[in-house]
């Protein structure tokens, strides 16, 4: 009775140790016969998947979760990667699996890709019906659709956007809206990633209509372009002992230059003279 | 460049000493004054910007220099690409991001000058960018600065009438003056030290009488 009793006590331990986060990677499992595995990354004795497959630091099943050093150079074998999914992509077809951009709403031939429709709305809607926007159910509440692929500061002085506006503001914004019959829409009296970026690929909604309008200089494959400003490697150095700092406390890159937008993908209006900006900003001065 | 006259540096020193008397005040109701400026909900985050007192940056004035140069609004507010996901580690970045940078601005305003060079125009407090030793009684003690480095005092003092609007002034009230019959003996003052005279006298002041050089 007592052996017992250790055995399920060293089983419940054993197990503990080996608790894995929520999003892991199945451990144990037979590789299908279309996936060929590279030699550098060994499998167990019944030829599946385990820790030792993915990570080379030594004895990683014994040592639990949270004292793994994930910046060891060895933590994915091979690694370091740029990317997580680089690692993935050494057993993992790369163009099978790659994430789509879920913008890309038109085929090679301009025709609708409907199922993407669906990342976003319940239902595919009709391009050529006649819509108000609340006709429209979504999976999730409009300002929050995005975040289900993209950061909430997805780029620089974006956090400190998403804020309620104030009446003067408001007043400005619907203006605006009437005067050049585009949409600039809010939830509530507040600004979110869909007031200033447009979703739809052109050539999806009416680009005569209010909804439809946004600037797109170029294919989303390639995105929004810049160009480096003449100064900015005067900023820049300006910056790198401090940019440096906060660095080495993440493990992300720190992307910053002092730069012009030369092509401009899904906007509502064009930033790069300013008329996004200057629907909402006002000077006296 | 920093075109402050004498009054306005005796009005400096009076607006210095009263705020030391202001600040003991100031201090006694620094909880309910902090309490009330760090309450988010006064102001918004735009209007907080404009909080940096010693730096203004008048956005209409430079629309159209914008606008020519092709420079967005996210040239200096930057709308980079960001992968980091702490919320503190990116406001600091963003804060790194969003300052101005001296060259840039000096690059027009004071180097070529393309643009007008009144430091106060952007610098609403010039005690915060003028060196420490112009913090107190500075206009009696330059003279020897300025002798030593002239180049020094001309990268902010970019026009030469900021020292003669005083020394060549005649219409001060402690304007220093020779004494009666000093036209006379005065050749041998200049002589011995021609650079006392020119403290106040420029050479045109001594050719309007010495024509021709003879006398």
């Amino acid at each position: 009775m007592m052996i017992l009793f250790l055995c399920l006590l060293f089983a419940t331990v054993s197990h503990a140790e080996i608790k894995l986060p929520p999003l892991h990677h199945v451990v144990d499992v037979d590789v299908p016969d279309s996936m060929m595995i590279a030699e550098k990354f060994p499998l167990n004795k019944k030829g599946q998947i385990d820790c030792k497959t993915c990570h080379g630091i030594k004895n990683i099943e014994k040592i639990s979760f949270d004292e793994v050093d994930k910046d060891a150079v060895n933590f994915f074998r091979q690694g370091p990667y740029p990317k997580l999914t680089d690692f993935c992509y050494q057993c993992h077809d790369r163009d099978i699996n790659k994430r789509e951009n879920i913008h890309q709403l038109l085929d090679d031939k301009g025709e609708l890709k409907k199922q993407k429709c669906k990342y976003c709305h319940v239902e595919t809607p009709d391009p050529g019906n006649k819509y108000v926007r609340e006709d429209f159910e979504f999976r999730l509440p409009p300002q929050k659709l995005c975040l289900g692929c993209h950061l909430k500061t997805p780029h620089l002085n974006a956090n400190n956007h998403l804020l309620e506006v104030d009446d003067d503001m408001l007043e400005r914004i619907k203006k605006y809206e009437l005067e050049h019959q585009v949409n600039l829409p809010l939830n509530g009296k507040s600004i979110t990633c869909i007031s200033c970026h447009a979703v739809h690929e052109k050539g999806v909604l009416d680009v005569h209509k209010a909804a439809g309008k946004l600037v797109q200089d170029r294919s989303l494959d390639l995105g929004i372009g810049y160009e480096k400003h003449a100064w900015n490697s005067v900023v820049m150095e300006d910056k790198e002992s401090r940019l440096k700092q906060l660095a080495g406390l993440s493990d992300k890159e720190i992307d910053l230059s002092y730069q012009r937008i030369k092509y401009e993908v899904l906007l509502r209006l064009p930033a790069k003279d300013g008329t996004l900006c200057l629907v909402c900003h006002k000077f006296d001065l | 460049m920093i075109e402050l006259r004498v009054g306005q540096m005796n009005k400096l020193k009076l607006i210095r000493c009263t705020s030391v008397l202001m600040l003991f005040l100031m201090m006694s109701l620094a909880g309910n004054a902090s309490d009330t400026n760090s309450n988010p909900q006064d102001k918004s985050w735009w209007q907080k910007r404009h909080d940096r007192a010693d730096i203004f940056y008048p956005h209409n004035a430079h629309m159209d220099v914008m606008k020519q140069e092709g420079d967005p609004c996210l040239l200096c507010h930057s709308f980079n690409r960001n992968k980091v996901v702490n919320a503190e580690l990116v406001k600091s970045i963003t804060t790194i991001s969003n300052e101005p940078l001296e060259a840039i601005c000096h690059d027009c305003h004071v180097d070529k000058q393309k643009a007008p060079y009144e430091c106060e125009l952007c610098h609403n407090d010039p005690t915060v960018i003028w060196p420490e030793n112009h913090n107190f009684d500075y206009i009696d003690q330059h003279a020897e600065d300025s002798r030593l480095d002239n180049g020094e005092c001309q990268t902010c003092h970019l026009k030469l009438s900021f020292c003669t609007d005083c020394h060549f002034r005649r219409d001060r009230s402690k304007q220093r003056q020779h004494q009666l019959g000093y036209i006379n003996t005065h050749g041998i003052d200049s002589r011995m030290n021609a650079y006392s005279c020119s403290r106040c006298h420029n050479a045109g002041y001594c050719a309007d009488c010495h024509r021709g050089g003879s006398r």
